[in-house]
């Protein structure tokens, strides 16, 4: 479908410009110009914050298990590796893949929590 | 396409949760939201069944299109959005003023989007796009910034109301967001409140949110603090909003409590 009106350089130059930030923001790229550099490391973290939560509502077992480690865990799995496609439960997944692999999965395993929609109303 | 009947009366409502949906179907609000990306529109959930059953409006509220991106809106999310409404019998479809990926990175959260012309032509195509494909009319909400763009050329009331004069979209207008901007970037929420259309207002989002280090963070968990009521107060001398939502995500309180923030909002819209 035609964009009725929008430039068609337009595009290009936003979407360079949107994924140099976000490579900032989530990959650990450099900050674009002419940014407030302490304003997108607050961003930055704040994004960081929102999927460490995300991961932490479906792995709740992970979390008891790991204590208080697991922000710290977390930090280093996600350092340069940005979500995966999939959502929080692939990020959760990769992350117990990743401290796997790092040798340091607890003990128990901990299952990954099923979608969205589970209601409290009694069946 | 452009709705030009007037906007549906709506109330006062709350996001439904899964985690708050007893509650939700006992504070007796007038209308509810729901995160369309939760939604199975083959397999609605019982209490939305419920709250529709006694007529209540439900809004589908889309986090992940990123309208504001560089990229085309994805298709697929278009017809999630479309059959949400279908399924939902929902009177709009509401979305953000904002991109959520680019370059094959996804953000996981609403960024903003540069305020730029060349920008706006590119959401405004985008806009059209979504509205196309959706079968009732779309919303747009502004969004909470923590940083801005250096080459920013319009203020956000400005870009809004480009976007409303070039594709007729409605606007959800969350004075939360006006409120952490100002915090946060120096906005002046009520600068922005007389230049936005208000009369092209669908409906308004209120929350709470933390402050940390001086910085504003719209977190959703907590009570609306009395400057974000004093902004709906403020908005509603200027125009009488169709509805007005609270927004509460994670850490959720009681129904007292709940039901408590939803008077607050109902009295600061009766002080306007």
């Amino acid at each position: 479908m035609p964009d009725r009106g929008a430039d068609p350089g337009a595009r290009e130059s936003l979407a360079a410009a949107q994924a140099d930030l976000l490579a900032a923001l989530v990959a650990g790229g450099p900050i674009p110009e002419g940014f407030d550099v302490a304003r997108v490391r607050i961003q930055a973290h704040s994004l960081m914050a929102k999927r460490r939560g995300s991961v932490a509502r479906v792995l709740p077992g992970l979390v008891r298990a790991l204590g208080g480690t697991f922000a710290k865990e977390f930090a280093a799995y996600a350092e340069g590796r940005p979500k995966p496609a999939g959502g929080s439960r692939a990020d959760a997944r990769a992350f117990l893949d990743w401290l796997g692999s790092e040798g340091r999965l607890p003990d128990r395993p901990a299952p990954v929590v099923g979608g969205a929609g589970t209601s409290r109303r009694p069946r | 396409m452009a709705d030009h009947a007037g906007p549906a009366e709506l109330g006062v409502g709350i996001g439904w949760r899964p985690e708050i949906d007893l509650t939700v179907e006992r504070l007796g609000v007038d209308f509810v939201e729901v995160i369309a990306e939760n939604v199975n529109p083959a397999r609605v959930p019982e209490s939305l069944t419920v709250l529709r059953g006694r007529g209540v409006p439900v809004i589908p509220h889309g986090v992940g299109l990123g309208i504001g991106g560089a990229d085309r809106p994805d298709a697929s999310r278009l017809r999630h959005l479309a059959a949400c409404a279908e399924a939902l019998g929902a009177p709009l479809v509401s979305e953000h003023l904002a991109f959520v990926r680019g370059g094959g990175l996804e953000a996981g959260h609403l960024l903003p989007v540069p305020r730029t012309r060349e920008a706006l032509s590119v959401v405004a195509g985008n806009v059209r796009l979504a509205q196309d494909a959706l079968p009732v009319p779309l919303a747009l909400e502004n969004v909470a910034a923590l940083f801005g763009w250096p080459e920013d050329e319009l203020t956000e009331a400005e870009f809004l109301g480009e976007l409303v004069e070039r594709t007729g979209v409605k606007l959800l207008i969350d004075v939360a967001n006006l409120y952490t901007n100002q915090v946060n970037l120096g906005l002046d929420a009520r600068d922005a409140l007389d230049g936005l259309p208000l009369a092209e207002l669908a409906y308004v989002h209120v929350a709470g949110g933390h402050a940390r280090d001086g910085v504003w963070h719209d977190t959703h968990t907590a009570s609306a603090p009395d400057e974000v009521l004093d902004l709906l107060s403020e908005l509603c001398a200027r125009a009488r909003p169709p509805g007005v939502l609270l927004e509460w995500d994670d850490d959720y309180p009681s129904d007292a409590t709940l039901a408590g923030e939803l008077d607050r909002i109902r009295a600061a819209m009766s002080r306007a």
